[in-house]
Parts: structure tokens; sequence; C-alpha cells
């Protein structure tokens, strides 16, 4: 039997009206509209079939009747005599079926359970095909063969509209979340009647674990698609259901049970609930065991000092004055500045942290607001989110040299490529290159020509810089900040990964010269002490002279910046951000002028009076409040909410804390500003989302935290924790997009009910720059002769 | 030992340039290994050692910090609670030794110490190990500096070669705990928090 498809137009198997998406809770504002699922053409196969929603407005006229009329008619038979079109003609070789008697696609035809006939169509109506996005309006779809999986959220107690999220493989971005507003449909109506009169269930898949097991119009949605898929349900999480899942999914899905211990030897959620003790015998991290004996813990520290100051008779008034207030400017007065202006900094992370707290923490708006619009639990990320999203692989220099034309010429969107870079990270050829990209040392716009002439004046510039100190040899002799940076720089050079190969020893290359430079400073330097060098013993010395020419090249590279940032100075933590720029590139000037396009968005952590690391750390504070307020109660209560356990991850962008490869990976994903040119933020909140159970359990003091903190280094697992900071990016926004709807449109007072203290939740403006991608810049002050060293 | 005895925790911090040898000192003394490759400390951890003084057991908390100045800011949640001061300079280096009575003020502001002249210090010359003639800071002037900033115990050091680090720190511990004994008599309710550790139930104890 052939069925002649109209053109342009698929076949419906399954409508159901008034399902909506809520843009807000204002009711005006949501979207009605039809759910369908639609087999495209004629010679479709079940992975083709679209499962789409329709804004009522986007419905054709002459489609109209069609959908209602399937809507009432075109399912509910109970005999399921016309099963015209049944899901028996794509028998093929994409045939996935045969999980169970249920789900058969091929054997469609004989169904002998009861209540599967009633799913297949018993009259032929089409549609036009649905899109599967669109710009103008709500209307989206999906093919069963890009459904990863669905969330079925019964609607508990009579309030609440049950609803069905979607998610698609291969993308972290949700679609809306679809709720069925089951009373306005009919064709929901009808079913009940038609349930009632003949208790045969129409659901044989009753979403299990829910508090209600009342029928709703979920229920059919899963019917009818098991009989075009596999639908597998997990012990895990019984509401959501995997479509077609390959062996892989299902490992994934069941953390608990067929995971090992995941990669970085951390334990999932679900044993550590079972076995808490377990967990502290058995731990490997020495940190456990030295929490039983770790006392004496300061309470109250910064209020202490504050109290004591304000309370000394000897301080002046003015002081005192200055002390209350918190964003006081910096104090000049040597005499008494010290303890002030450290117990400002710390105060000043403490009150803000208070103050954003009311807002953040407790509010009841903000709460039921996030619950109702995007769903319990939603903040948590689930093992499902987590597992489906995957990394790609890094990009390859094959795949990067297609992204140019012949002239070098980038042909694809630079986002394109940020794109691709930050969700994979490159392979290590690709590198020397691309980094001078990300780190603006080459537009994005040039062409291979115009690089390659950028190159040769950006070598001669930088033999200005460097110049003007190597030839200064009054500078060299008496000017004592130039010494005390020698000095400095001289100490950590000598300390700066000397495991890696590199920079390992002190020798002098014999003749060739390793660096690929055209500095002929450097190239003499190490011939001349190449001839000294002979035959000296290997051993690393502390005040020898550096000879090996890497480490030669990185002290060249901190010594110049200082002439191009002459205010900023030398700071510990900048040898750590050069060395895997120079490591990548092992060319002196390039490094150079990719370490000073690095040190742009990075000056800020090290001007002199911390205030832009103190910026970032009230800023991941706020978000932890935001995102993972259980964890903030709880770091509250062990004083360390002032967050100072990350003060080194953020510094140096978890350089110590990871290994070198995966240092540069996670550089180079932060590089691409895709998300937030803080997205640092993120990686530093994905892992305390990731060990916030631990901690919550069994860290009860700020030492027992900075201790777990600090022995988190090298079992940290950098893919992992990208794709869960990305995850919580993207709640972050969706909540923060929520909430301004909400604090623009008239929803809000509607919202607050009875005696709710009503209470606008303003987005800091902190918050709201982490979803700029735009570097946030802070530049030193300038130095005087009066500005001290260090 | 008995059920109910409770064990003692020393908080030691270890100050001084940049370079000097904090970290060094802090590794042979709790690890006893040297390494020519640790990295300027950034931030501020600790390790933890057992010990038994005079009968008493005791774990030792050597908090390592950062020498560069303007990290010092970060002192005031590192410093709390300390029972000793250890302050470090480099034999080698006039400037480290000159700022020893700086990184002792310093201390004591940001530690909030009450009874400052009572506050045990411990000063250590390191690096000994250096030829002769690279030694700037003779043992008679470093001598002097500790009796003028108050009778303050001195040691020369190796970290490098192990040379007097454990009998120092042998010092910093007896004072520490003496430190703590007074601290827990003068003032039982402030921020003493033992923790009992017979059993396994340390997660039952308030924090």
């Amino acid at each position: 039997m052939v069925t002649v498809y109209p053109p342009g137009k698929g076949q419906l198997l399954y409508a159901r009206s008034k399902v909506y998406v809520h843009q807000d809770d204002h009711k005006s504002h949501n979207i009605p509209g039809w759910l369908v699922l639609v087999k495209p053409t004629y010679d479709a196969v079940n992975l083709d079939y679209v499962l789409a929603f329709i804004p009522e407005t986007d419905v054709a006229n002459e489609d109209k009747p069609a959908l209602k009329e399937f809507e009432m008619n075109g399912l509910d038979g109970s005999d399921g005599e016309n099963s015209l079109l049944g899901p028996s003609h794509d028998d093929s070789n994409e045939n996935l079926h045969h999980a169970d008697g249920h789900a058969g696609g091929g054997n469609g035809g004989n169904g002998n359970v009861q209540g599967f006939k009633s799913h297949i169509p018993k009259i032929t109506r089409f549609i036009d095909r649905p899109r599967m996005q669109s710009l103008s309006s709500f209307q989206f779809g999906v093919t069963l063969r890009s459904l990863y999986s669905l969330q079925l959220r019964p609607g508990q107690m009579k309030s609440y509209h049950g609803s069905i999220l979607l998610f698609v493989k291969d993308s972290i971005e949700r679609l809306p979340i679809l709720f069925y507003h089951d009373s306005e449909s009919p064709g929901f109506q009808k079913e009940l009647k038609v349930r009632s009169r003949n208790f045969a269930p129409f659901a044989d898949n009753q979403t299990k674990g829910s508090t209600t097991v009342l029928y709703w119009g979920g229920d059919r949605l899963i019917s009818v698609l098991k009989l075009y898929s596999v639908l597998e349900t997990s012990s895990f999480e019984s509401n959501v259901f995997l479509v077609n899942p390959t062996p892989e999914d299902r490992i994934n899905f069941t953390p608990g049970l067929l995971q090992d211990r995941d990669h970085d030897g951390e334990l999932t959620m679900k044993e550590i609930g079972e076995n808490i003790n377990e967990i502290v015998n058995n731990a490997k991290w020495t940190v456990l065991s030295g929490l039983a004996s770790i006392t004496k813990i300061a309470k109250d520290t910064v209020n202490n000092t504050v109290n004591n100051v304000l309370h000394d008779q000897r301080v002046p008034q003015p002081v005192k004055k200055l002390l209350k207030k918190h964003d006081v400017q910096k104090i000049g007065d040597e005499f008494d500045s010290a303890n002030i202006y450290l117990a400002k900094w710390a105060l000043a992370v403490q009150e803000e942290a208070e103050k954003s707290r009311k807002v953040l923490i407790g509010n009841p708006y903000y709460n039921n607001l996030i619950k109702s619009e995007l769903g319990d639990n939603f903040i948590q990320l689930t093992p499902l989110e987590v597992s489906k999203a995957t990394r790609m692989k890094p990009l390859t220099k094959l795949e990067w040299d297609s992204y140019f034309d012949v002239a070098g010429c980038l042909q694809i969107t630079v986002d394109e490529v940020k794109d691709r870079i930050f969700h994979s990270g490159l392979e290590p050829e690709v590198r020397p290159e691309a980094w001078l990209f990300l780190l603006g040392v080459f537009p994005w716009d040039t062409s291979r020509n115009e690089r390659e002439q950028l190159v040769a004046t950006l070598k001669e510039s930088y033999l200005n810089y460097k110049q003007n100190w190597v030839v200064d040899l009054d500078k060299q002799d008496h000017d004592e900040f130039w010494k005390d940076q020698k000095i400095r720089i001289d100490k950590d050079i000598k300390r700066t990964d000397r495991d890696l190969d590199i920079y390992k020893g002190n020798e002098a290359p014999k003749d060739t010269v390793i660096v690929a430079t055209t500095d002929p400073t450097t190239a003499e330097a190490t011939t001349e002490q190449a001839a000294e060098n002979n035959g000296e013993d290997e051993e690393d010395n502390e005040d020898e002279e550096i000879k090996n020419p890497n480490l030669i090249a990185l002290k060249n590279i901190l010594f110049s910046y200082n002439e191009l940032n002459i205010n900023l100075g030398y700071v510990q933590g900048m040898n750590d951000l050069l060395s895997p720029i120079y490591y990548v590139l092992r060319d002196e000037p390039l490094s150079f002028w990719a370490f000073a396009g690095f040190m742009e968005p990075m000056e800020r952590n090290f001007v002199k009076d911390l205030s832009g690391m103190k910026a970032q750390m009230l800023t991941l504070n706020e978000l932890v409040q935001f995102m993972l307020p259980d964890l903030y109660v709880h770091l509250e209560k062990c004083d360390s909410n002032n967050l100072f356990f990350l003060f080194r991850m953020l510094l140096v962008w978890f350089k110590r804390e990871l290994p070198f490869e995966d240092t540069m990976i996670l550089w180079e994903v932060m590089w691409t500003n895709y998300r937030s040119s803080q997205f640092i933020l993120f990686f530093a909140l994905a892992i305390l989302e990731k060990n916030s159970r631990i901690v919550m359990n069994n860290l009860k003091q700020f030492d027992q935290i900075l201790r777990y903190m600090n022995d988190l280094s090298g079992r940290l697992d950098v893919n992992d924790l990208l794709i869960r900071a990305e995850l919580l990016f993207l709640k972050f926004k969706q909540m923060v997009q929520l909430i301004d709807r909400k604090n623009d449109g008239v929803g809000f007072n509607q919202l607050s009910t009875k005696g709710e203290e009503k209470q606008k939740i303003p987005i800091s403006k902190e918050l709201r720059l982490l979803l700029s991608r735009e570097p946030v810049i802070q530049k030193e002050v300038e130095r005087t002769d009066e500005t001290p060293f260090g | 030992m008995s059920g109910s005895h409770r064990k003692t925790v020393l908080k030691v911090i270890i100050l001084g340039d940049s370079g000097v040898g904090k970290t060094s000192l802090m590794q042979q003394f709790i690890n006893g290994k040297f390494s020519q490759q640790y990295k300027a400390t950034i931030g501020a951890d600790f390790l933890p050692k057992d010990m038994i003084i005079d009968d008493r057991q005791a774990t030792m908390q050597i908090w390592d910090t950062a020498g560069q100045e303007r990290f010092q800011s970060l002192g005031v949640a590192f410093y709390r609670g300390s029972d000793c001061c250890v302050l470090v300079y480099d034999v080698t280096n006039t400037k480290s030794f000159e700022n020893l009575q700086s990184w002792r003020d310093e201390f004591l502001i940001q530690a909030n110490i009450k009874d400052p002249d009572n506050f045990p210090f411990v000063v250590i010359g390191n690096k000994i190990d250096v030829k002769e003639n690279k030694r700037l800071i003779s043992s008679k002037k470093a001598q002097s500096l500790c009796n003028s900033l108050g009778n303050l115990p001195y040691f020369e050091t190796s970290a490098k070669e192990a040379v007097n680090v454990e009998q120092a720190f042998d010092v910093v511990a007896r004072n520490a705990l003496q430190q703590e004994e007074s601290a827990d008599f003068n003032d039982d309710y402030t921020d003493a928090v033992n923790i009992h550790v017979d059993g396994d139930n340390y997660n039952s104890c308030a924090c």
C-alpha cells in the first residue's frame, strides 16, 4: 500500500495541543503550541522522525484541521484496526529496536500487547514538515537520531504542569522545557475519558520514582516514542529515558553501578552517600588522616583584627572612620598602613560576601523562581548531564590548516575557530601558530604574508625593548629598582619548571644555539658562556649564573617586559605564566609578545594592592552563593567563604595544580574567551562543585579545606572539569536571563504571593560581567620613586 | 594513651624574604629531603608532623608562605592561632637579614598577637653550606640582632645538607608547646578547638 505524501508535508504520528514554552512565570508570556511527532518523508526511517514543537501562531491554516483531527481521533482507537502506516514500513537495516516485545519497529504490525496498537495512527494526516529551528519563534524540532534523552517531570500536586526536557546529542545547550497544560487540551480530555471507560492503561510506562502516579500527557508521548525507538530508563534516574542508547551511553548513565571510581580517583556521589566511613578509611590522599589532629582554628579572624584596631585608643579617629568604610582608598601612610590595609583587604571580602549573601541565599523569591521555571535541583549537575557532554578530540594540524585558504587567510569565522578550540583544545603541533592568534600577536584577519612581515617587525621591536636595559649600564649599576628586579627575576628563573626537559640543567649548548632567535644578544651571550662552562660539573648551584639558553630567554623576556610595562615590575607567578609560552614557541621575541598579550588580562592578578585578585575572589564568592548555596553556607561555617584557599589557583590559572600538558589545554581554552573572559572562575566553580560533597561531609575548618584544596594538585581531570564548567556557565546564564526577564517585566509583581517578601533580585554588576567575553583589564598604578619594591 | 587524651596541635609559621629557603627548611624537617626544584611559593600551604616532646604527643603544623611582599596581605588569613614564628634569612643575602625585624613586626600585627613580648620567635640563618667567602652575615652580627630583638633563639642551618635543621625545629616545637599551654591557660574559650582523636568520631565534633 502506497501513501502519497503531499509536497513539503510529513505524516503525523503524534500530536498534542496546549503544550507550552514558559518564557517566564507570567502567564500571558507563555507560548502555546503543538508537540508533534512527524514522519517527514515516505521513505524516512525511524531515526529521521522529527519531534517538534510548533507554536500555535506558526501553524499553517491548512494544517490546523489536520492537527485537531489527529489529536482527537488519530491514536485513540483501542483496537488499532486501521494501522495504515504503522511503523512496519521501515524494517531497514537501521532498524534499532528489538529491545523488547514493545518496541518492535519491524514487527510493529503484530502488536499483541494490550494498549500497543492504540499508539499507532489510525488516520493519516499531513502537516508541513516542521522546522528544526527558527530565529523568529520558539519553533524547534529534533530528529530521533539526534535525541539523546528525555526527562519527564510529571506535574506535582495540582498546581504544576507536567513537563518534559529534551536533551540533544553533542550539544549541551538545552532546548526549552515543554509544559503540558493537560487540562486545556481536548485530546488529553478525551484520552482521560476513554481511559476511565476502558481501564486498559494507555500508559504502560508510568514514570517511576515520582510521587504522583496520575496519568498525564507525557505518558502518551513516551508510549508513542517507544514504537519508533528504544527508550531505556535507568535505575539511577528513573524519570529519564535514553533514546536508542549505545552501550557506552548505558555505562555512562549508571555511574554508581558500572563505572569505576572515576578517572581522577574521586568517588561518585552515590558511593559517597552510601559509605562515608569507607571513604575516610581508604582515601589515599593524606589530608584525611591529617585532619583528625588539626585544631586551633581562627574564628572571626578578620573581625577581630578590625575590632582591635577600632578599640585601640592609640589609633587615630580618622583611621577608625576609614576602617568602617570598606571601600576606602589606599592609605598612603607608611606608619599604620600595613595592618589597616591588610585588615581592610580581608574584611572587604568578608563584608561584600555578607552583603550579597542576604540577597542570594535563602531568598524565597529567588528560590521559587528557579524552581518553578527551571526545575527542582536545576543547579545541580546530574551525572546524566555530565556524561552526555563530551569534549572533542584536540584540533589537529590538518584541520587547523584547513581553516586557512591558500593565502593563509582565515576562511571560517573567528567565532567558529574559538568554538572549536574552546571545546577541544589543540594538538601540540598546532600550538605554536594558534597561540599567537589566541594571544593577540597575530590579528585573525591577516594573510600569511602579512604575518611574516609582522613577525619581522615584532622581532625588531622586541630587540629595542631589550636593548633598553642590556646597554644601559648606568641603570644596571645604579637603579635600585632595576637591581631589585634583577635579584627577584634571577631567583625565580632558577626555580621555574626545572623538571621540564628544556629548563633542566644549566649547561650552555656546545655550539648549536637551541633557541631559534635572531637576537644577537642571546646568541652572543650563549657562546661566551659555553666557553666558560666547559668541564664544569653539572650540579645546579644556586648562585651559579644562569647558562641554560632557555632560562636565559625567560630572563630576558621578563626584564624586557619591565621596559614595555614600566609600572608593574616582576611579581612571583609571572614566571609561571611565561614558561609554557616559551616552551611552545621556543622563540624569544615571539614569546615576549605572546607573554605581553597574556599579561593584558592577567595584570589585574599582580597589581600591588591585590585589588584585582580581590575583585575576582569576590565575584567567585558571589558565584558560589548563586550556584552552590549549600556549599557556601558550609564554607561560611568554616570561616572559609573568603575563598583564600583558591588564591594560588586563580593567580596563575592552575599552573601549580595541573600537569604541564593540562595547563596548556586549560589556558588555550581560556584564551578563546568563547563563553566568558572570566571562564577561569567557572573552572574554579567546577572544582568546588565536584568536591562539594566531600567538603561538606568531611571538612570543618579553614586549614582542613586549604589542605584539601592544595592536595587536589595532580588529581584534577581537566577535561571533566571543563565540561562541568561549561554546564555551570550555561546554567548560570539561564538563571541570569530568567531573573532579568523577571525584573524587567510585570511578572515580578505578580509572582510574589501571600506573606512572601518581595525582594527584587539584582544581578550584581560583577556577576553580570561574567557573561561578557570582553577581557577585564586592570593596570598597575603609576610607579614613582617612592613606590616600595615588591 | 587514655581514651580522652587530647592531642595538641602546634601551629608554626615560617616567614622571610623570597628565596631564603623557607620551603626547603620545611621539606627538610618534615620529609628529610632537599630538592633544587622547589618553585616559588604562592599563597600558603602547610604540612603536619607528629612529634613527641617530653612525653607529650603533638602535631606540628608547619606553614610555608610566599616571600614576596605584596602577598603578605594574605597573611591575615593564615597566621591566626600561631604558636611560634620562625624568621628565616639567607646568610649570603644582606637584605634578607635586614628585613628580619620587619617580618617580625608584620607578623605580630597580622596574627593579632596579644602579648607580643612573650610570643616565641626563632631566627634561622640558612644556607651555611655555601663557601665561606660568599657568606655576608657573620654569626656574631646575627646573634647580636637576636639579642636586641628580645633574646630570640638563633640557629644557623643548611636545609640542603640537613645541618642543624632538626635542632632548630626542636626548639621551635618546645617553645610552641609552651606558648600553646599558656594560651590555653589564658583564654580557654577563645580559639582552642581541640579535637578528640580517640576513635573514629572526629566527624561528630562541632566546628
